[in-house]
């Protein structure tokens, strides 16, 4: 579904990302695992067109969209959940919503997806007129899922969706990612510094290590695999600070 | 009675102010710039209106749209090829740029108008009404209902439309809106049209005011517009809509209270945008700014 070939992306003359290759295919939960810095939202934010690659080329639905405006790379059905969630804080909690679906006309499918919305997440329902920067982290991470939900996404990209969250949202959210797959149908990549919890829900993994993917394979085998268990799943594994 | 005669006059007077300080926090908005040129479109729309007027005969109600069409247009042609292709990485190209535009608008319109006043025609017949010792022209009333009025239209814009609702979005974060499915060049030039009809409009507003036009007008009320935008908050546009009645009914204030042999106006203005600067920096109904 996504097919990612010798892409380089990165600010100014630093590269971020170097030579990266990667797959997606549909149905699957691909998880992008590293450590902070090594390229992740840069890789991220490339695929969903904010940033241009120097080289390389990005294929989607056998079509290419590196060098494309984020605007056209939505329309074609890939949605990004951005680092820090991306509320629009001074907008009530449906603008928000309105917002993902931004560019859909067809009213019917929009007034379906926001019920699903609201089955997903009950809370969002409560808290519909509000100012969306009153949320809380954890709602607002609700708010950021389920406005990209109303975008009627083909692949997913998620950005450390799990990040300073409470245990209970984690959860959660894993398992909202989780039922996209099982039963929404989305594809999904997804960047998380939960590594273990990420591989549980996941089909496949990258682990990218300063721009460079450096291993790569079924979420079981990355599970077991014992350098990886000691970088990142171990006792000493590195925590991030914010 | 005199102070309430006064009110009147600084309603109408912040009412222009109004609508060119909400053209510039829609700016500042969705780019975080100061668009110093601002007030020239001011200027270019008080003369599309005065050849408008004086060429075709056409009445006020058609001349102020098709002005404000005019300096809508010419509000995207800067932005398309003063401000756009400029790099943003640079932080003061492109306040330098629409320094650049200002100055050749003013020179452009000196070159072509004379750079003296020039009479602006009677867009309607004035009315004096009386209401005891109280005189209200209907030049006023016309002035503030018609600011209002735009106001409205525009509050609702934002507030209810899906473009109005995008340009919120871009004003937030270029990034977010992007990933929204949101043309945010695209949005960026609208804001731009729309910021200069509404200086357009205001810039015959003024022209019916004050009888006299200049080449030299735009400063003015560029600074002014300056302060209201601070007053309001930067980028809020209520605020800006409030404010700009604030520093009308201020400067008229300032004829009744001081001497008027001594015109201090101006100085009042400025001294209020000084006092806000040093104590409420985010203005008095202040949405900060967040820098992303």
């Amino acid at each position: 579904m996504l097919s990612i070939e010798g892409v380089s992306s990165g600010y100014g003359k630093i590269l971020a990302v170097k030579d990266v290759n990667l797959l997606v295919e549909e149905g699957e939960i691909v998880v992008l695992l590293g450590a902070n810095g090594a390229g992740k939202s840069t890789l991220l934010r490339t695929i969903s067109g904010a940033m241009k690659p120097k080289s390389g080329s990005i294929i989607f639905k056998g079509q290419r969209i590196d060098g494309k405006k984020p605007h056209l790379i939505v329309k074609e059905g890939v949605v990004q959940v951005e680092e820090g969630r991306g509320i629009l804080s001074r907008m009530s909690v449906k603008e928000n919503l309105d917002m993902g679906a931004y560019l859909r006309s067809d009213k019917d499918g929009i007034m379906k997806d926001l019920e699903r919305v609201f089955q997903k997440f009950p809370r969002l329902k409560e808290r519909l007129n509000q100012n969306a920067g009153t949320l809380s982290g954890g709602e607002q991470q609700m708010l950021a899922i389920g406005r990209a939900m109303m975008a009627n996404p083909k692949l997913l990209l998620m950005d450390e969706p799990s990040l300073g969250l409470s245990p209970n949202f984690v959860e959660l959210i894993i398992r909202a990612i989780r039922e996209f797959r099982d039963q929404d149908g989305y594809t999904i990549l997804l960047v998380e510094q939960n590594a273990k919890k990420a591989l549980d829900i996941a089909d496949r993994g990258y682990i990218l290590e300063t721009g460079r993917i450096v291993l790569e394979g079924t979420a079981q085998d990355l599970l077991n695999n014992e350098e990886l268990q000691r970088a990142y799943l171990g006792r000493d594994a590195k925590t991030r600070e914010d | 009675m005199i102070l309430f005669q006064q009110l009147i006059n600084g309603l109408m007077l912040g009412a222009t102010y109004s609508l060119v300080a909400i053209g510039y926090t829609l700016i500042f908005g969705v780019l975080g710039l100061l668009h110093f040129a601002h007030g020239e479109v001011l200027m270019a729309g008080a003369f599309m209106g005065l050849y408008i007027i004086l060429w075709s005969g056409l009445p006020l109600y058609i001349t102020l749209p098709l002005t404000m069409i005019a300096t809508g247009i010419l509000g995207l042609i800067v932005q398309f090829f003063a401000i756009r292709p400029i790099k943003k990485d640079y932080h003061l190209a492109p306040l330098l740029s629409t320094i650049g535009v200002t100055i050749i608008l003013q020179h452009l319109a000196i070159k072509i108008f004379g750079g003296y006043g020039t009479r602006f025609p009677d867009a309607i017949s004035t009315k004096i009404y009386k209401f005891g010792a109280l005189t209200i022209s209907s030049d006023s009333l016309l002035i503030f209902g018609i600011a209002v009025m735009l106001m409205l239209v525009l509050y609702f814009f934002i507030a209810k439309t899906k473009v109005g609702r995008a340009m919120r979005a871009v004003a937030e974060s270029h990034l977010t809106a992007g990933f929204l499915g949101v043309n945010v060049d695209r949005i960026v030039l609208i804001t731009f049209g729309v910021a200069s009809a509404l200086a357009g409009a205001a810039g015959v507003l003024v022209g019916i005011a004050f009888h006299t036009i200049t080449p030299f007008m735009g400063l003015t009320f560029a600074l002014k517009g300056l302060v209201v935008m601070l007053l309001g908050g930067l980028g809020n546009v209520v605020g800006a809509m409030i404010g700009g009645l604030i520093l009308g009914l201020a400067e008229v204030s300032s004829v009744v209270l001081i001497p008027s042999e001594i015109n201090l106006q101006d100085v009042f203005a400025f001294g209020i945008m000084i006092l806000i600067l040093i104590f409420k920096p985010e203005g008095l109904f202040g949405t900060r700014v967040s820098k992303r």
